[in-house]
């Protein structure tokens, strides 16, 4: 993880927003906002990415089971990474990962 | 749902729900749900409106809120302190940043949110883990964001006790400097010992002794106020439930008979 701070001193609260959202979306490829104990965003980048994951997992027990469980966490980051949901609705995350599918068929996470 | 059906809306005196878990839910599940809305008060606890994010308002889920609140006769929204949207939904709660900014920013959606509802909405003091970019105090914040958009507020005493010990601060104090007025109604609920100083808001355990505590504490300087008990999983029988809303309204009742004895003295 960069240890490159992604925040100055007169960033706008909305890039700060920004940089969290990013950061949780891929923690590998963008750092955390400035100053904050990454004991604590782990509780974060943990909690939405699980969350994401079981709905996934719920709502593609088939694709999970034939996939490496690398893979298969490979391709929820990529997901969460890339892809932009536009449904409010929890049960609609299938559709959207269906719709992600669609716009990246190629290796994900290339 | 089938086991709280024959739960007596005098054992329970109102349910809340996520809209976004049942709005556009028909069939089977949609008349179930409407057995439920027609047996007790309901009161909306939404997840995914955003209020703080950096993207625009959703008005089509506002529009959908709306009819479902007129459909099923709900009289409260509620909704979280907080934003869970960049460009894209992430389904879970960030922390917005304590600026002045901010504040700004936060009550103007709140406001337009209400004027397009014609009510006004409650507003819920949420746990954070990490304070990006702060340049202001919780309370601070918070009371600012509240005053500014004039809308409720809904209490969670389990927040403040969580947010008090991961930030370092007096839950009391905190909980004395809020708006009482504002307070139209409580959520109350379990949580997870991470570390000693890390608590994790996961609505997964019983309520702890503290938080009671600060309940009745709350009770007593506001007055008494609807008051849920949140559990999401490791959900206990009926009967185990029943008790920790029994001992809330064990509550209520007590401090109603000291407030009403006081303005007699």
């Amino acid at each position: 993880m960069s240890e490159r701070p992604s925040q100055d001193s007169n960033q706008s609260f909305q890039d700060t927003q920004r940089a969290f959202a990013a950061h949780i979306r891929h923690p590998g490829r963008n750092p955390a906002p400035a100053k904050l104990d990454d004991r604590r965003m782990e509780i974060y980048r943990s909690f939405f990415y699980n969350n994401i994951e079981s709905f996934l997992a719920s709502g593609f027990p088939v694709l999970k089971s034939l996939l490496s469980g690398e893979h298969w966490h490979q391709i929820v980051r990529d997901f969460v990474y890339r892809h932009h949901s536009h449904s409010p609705y929890f049960l609609k995350i299938s559709e959207e990962f269906l719709d992600y599918l669609q716009q990246y068929p190629q290796q994900p996470g290339a | 749902m089938g086991p709280l059906l024959s739960v007596s809306s005098e054992q329970v005196q109102f349910m809340d729900v996520a809209p976004e878990n049942w709005i556009n839910v028909g069939g089977r599940h949609g008349r179930a749900f409407r057995q439920y809305t027609e047996k007790f008060p309901f009161v909306l606890h939404g997840l995914s409106l955003s209020i703080g994010s950096p993207a625009p308002l959703d008005w089509g889920l506002l529009g959908q809120i709306k009819q479902f609140m007129a459909e099923h006769s709900i009289r409260l929204y509620t909704e979280h302190l907080s934003y869970c949207s960049d460009q894209g939904y992430l389904y879970d709660l960030m922390p917005i940043p304590f600026t002045p900014e901010a504040v700004d920013y936060v009550a103007d959606r709140i406001g337009q949110v209400q004027d397009f509802l014609g009510q006004r909405i409650a507003m819920e003091n949420v746990s954070y883990y990490a304070a990006p970019q702060q340049e202001m105090s919780e309370i601070e914040f918070t009371n600012a964001v509240l005053k500014k958009a004039d809308c409720s507020l809904l209490l969670d005493v389990n927040n403040i006790h969580v947010n008090s010990i991961n930030h370092g601060y007096n839950a009391q104090t905190f909980l004395q400097a809020l708006p009482g007025q504002r307070v139209v109604y409580g959520h109350i609920a379990g949580h997870y010992e991470e570390a000693e100083d890390l608590r994790v808001d996961t609505h997964g355990a019983d309520v702890i002794e503290p938080v009671w505590d600060l309940l009745q504490l709350a009770y007593q300087q506001f007055g008494v106020f609807p008051t849920l008990l949140e559990r999401d999983f490791n959900i206990s029988p009926v009967a185990g439930l029943l008790s920790e809303v029994g001992r809330i309204q064990t509550l209520q009742a007590e401090i109603s008979q000291q407030l009403q004895a006081e303005k007699y003295v």
